[in-house]
Parts: structure tokens; sequence; C-alpha cells
């Protein structure tokens, strides 16, 4: 008897107060399951470890210091971690929950001197970004945070995708054939791009990120202007420069 | 910044430095200032201000509108740290019409360039 690996999305948030949309809930489902799924270079338990530490991150009392001080290099300690990871990947979850905007090439590069790969970094950029998306849609709801479920049997192929290109980032960026869209920006901007060392990664984030925005045929009850103008106000916030 | 794209559209101009607080004043969006609550509560995850914000919002932009209010700033809340963390430059195009707006919005500020240098 053949046998056929399916995956089905089970549908969250059903019964919430407030509408919310079954391409969110669907998106959702599924960014949630791939935490107790095999990355590319992380296992399950791992994935779901460094959820975990995500959702630690903001009890920290380092990053808490770090937070108030004038340069954020200028505090020095240990994180208030679960344990279960790396202190070099506590290092880089806590920095990116609680102070993502001072961020420096520097620091990225002395994260990868204690021996993290860029593909590693990679994975856990996507994963964490994806989970602040779906923590923080949860909270700012009211409703409980999705809970990924135990780790599924598999292990992380750990293949480097070489379909990349030195495009002026930190890391080699997706090399993708471009054309103009009436936006003004390319079909594959460098976001999209920016992961390209993981394309999992890109998939997993994008995946829910999508539901979340998009350039254009964005379906939802506020006008582009608001849209743009709330992505605007948090993009500054977050000091984001792109 | 596409707000200032997607206001050329309507041939309507917005105030661009209002965002980035390099002005004072209104943006020209509708709804704004509560938008703008949402932003801000989003990316602090304040609690209190997240309840006040559920219970006006259902009057001020109605519930549908809310939620998708709510998901643009969540979603921008992720998106940011994958662009913070990964370094990567303007898409060229951005680079070359934004050169004005960038400076008078202290966006270059957020260059890495910038910070590198104040946050040693």
């Amino acid at each position: 008897m053949i046998r056929f690996d399916v995956t089905v999305t089970t549908m969250v948030y059903q019964d919430q107060p407030l509408p919310i949309r079954e391409s969110i809930a669907l998106s959702h489902s599924d960014g949630i399951a791939a935490f107790a799924k095999a990355g590319t270079w992380f296992t399950a338990e791992q994935r779901l470890a460094i959820l975990a530490e995500a959702r630690q991150a903001h009890l920290c009392t380092l990053c808490g210091k770090r937070k108030k001080a004038l340069s954020p290099y200028s505090e020095k300690g240990e994180h208030d971690s679960r344990g279960d990871l790396p202190d070099n990947i506590v290092e880089v979850i806590h920095r990116l929950i609680t102070d993502s905007g001072r961020l420096t090439h520097s620091w990225f590069t002395s994260v990868l001197e204690t021996g993290l790969s860029g593909e590693e970094y990679v994975e856990i950029v996507g994963a964490v970004s994806t989970s602040i998306i779906l923590d923080g849609f949860a909270d700012a709801l009211g409703i409980a945070p999705l809970e990924p479920g135990g780790p599924v049997t598999g292990e992380p192929d750990r293949v480097t995708n070489e379909d990349v290109f030195d495009g002026g980032a930190w890391l080699p960026m997706l090399n993708l054939t471009q054309e103009m869209t009436d936006t003004g920006l390319p079909t594959g901007p460098n976001i999209l791009r920016s992961m390209g060392l993981v394309p999992s990664a890109i998939q997993h984030f994008f995946g829910v990120m999508r539901s979340h925005y998009a350039l254009a045929d964005l379906d939802f009850a506020i006008t582009r202007s608001q849209t743009e103008l709330i992505a605007a106000r948090v993009s500054s916030l977050n000091q984001c420069f792109y | 910044m596409l707000l200032r794209r997607s206001g050329a559209k309507k041939n309507e101009t917005y105030n661009l430095n209002v965002v980035t607080n390099a002005d004072e004043g209104e943006v020209g969006v509708p709804n704004e200032t509560f938008l703008l609550r949402i932003a801000e509560a989003v990316y602090e995850g304040n609690h209190e201000a997240l309840v006040a914000i559920r219970e006006e919002g259902k009057e001020t932009l109605g519930e549908q509108a809310l939620v998708d209010a709510i998901a643009v700033a969540c979603g921008f809340n992720g998106i940011t740290k994958v662009a913070n963390a990964t370094g990567i430059p303007l898409d060229e195009t951005t680079e070359k019409d934004t050169v004005q707006m960038r400076k008078e919005t202290k966006i270059d500020d957020y260059d890495d360039s910038h910070k590198s240098v104040v946050y040693r």
C-alpha cells in the first residue's frame, strides 16, 4: 500500500470575538506548526526551543538594562534564558525581540565569530521574526498565543542554497530574475531576498507575512494610505532603514 | 516609505516627517491618531493600551478594520526585524527616489553607517 504524507492545516482562531480573516488564520496555522518540524539547519526540538526562548526574552533583566542604556553594547552580562540553547543563539534571539533597531554590522560579525553559521543565523532570524508576528497578533487581540504542539519526526537536511549573490547586505541574498512592478519595487525586493541562504526561512516567514500585507491587491477594510501609515510608523519605531 | 507613493496616487501629500517624529502636526491620513496608537501599542507590546484600543477601535474603525490594522502593525513589527538583522540595502529605485525624503525624515539615521557610530 502506498502512503502519502499529507499536511492538514488545522484552522485556528475559531470563535474569537473579533473577525479574523481566514487568510490570516490559515497562514498562522501553518506558521506555528512549522516550529514543530525540522528546518534546514535546526531540528524540531531546537526550533521549539527558539520559539520558547523568543517568548522568554521579554523577561530578561540584561535586555531590560540594555534597552534603557544609551548604547546596548555598554551593558555586559548574561541573559535570563531557559537554558535550552547555546549562549550565541540566545543572544541573537533576545536582541531581535527586544532591541533590533540598534543591531549593527559589528554585532552581527561578533555573533558569527562565536561559531554560528550564516545559515543558522538566517533560520533563527526567520523563526523569531515569524514568532513576533504570531505572538504579537494574539497579544494585540487579547487571545492566547498559538501553540505548536510536540516535535514532529524528521531531520534538517543542512543543505546550503548556492543560488545567492553579494547584494550589499550582511549576508548573501537570494538570486532572482527581477522585473519592475508598478509599485516602484522589483518583483523580488531585497527584503524577500535577505534570507536567501535558507529558502525554508523565507517560506516560513513570508508564508505568514503575506497574509498581513501585500504591495498590491490587499483586501483589507482599511485604505492603502492607512495601511502604509501603520507600516511606516512601526518601521520608524523599529529604526528600520529599509 | 510607500506612504508617499500611495499619497501621490491620490494626488495627496502626506507629512512624512510626523511619522518619524522629525516634525509635529498631522500626516493627513483619516483616523491617523488612532492608527498611530495601534502601531505604537503593538511595537511596545503595551497590554493596557491594547485593551483600550480593542474597545475604542470597534467604534472608531469598525471591527474588521480594527483587526486588519492590527494585522498590518504586527506584520511590520516582524518584517522590520528581518531587515534590521540582515542589513539589506534599499532597492535600487527606492534608493534613487528617496534621497531627499530620507534626509528630511531622518530615516538616514537608521542606516548602519550611522548606528555603528552611535551604538558602540
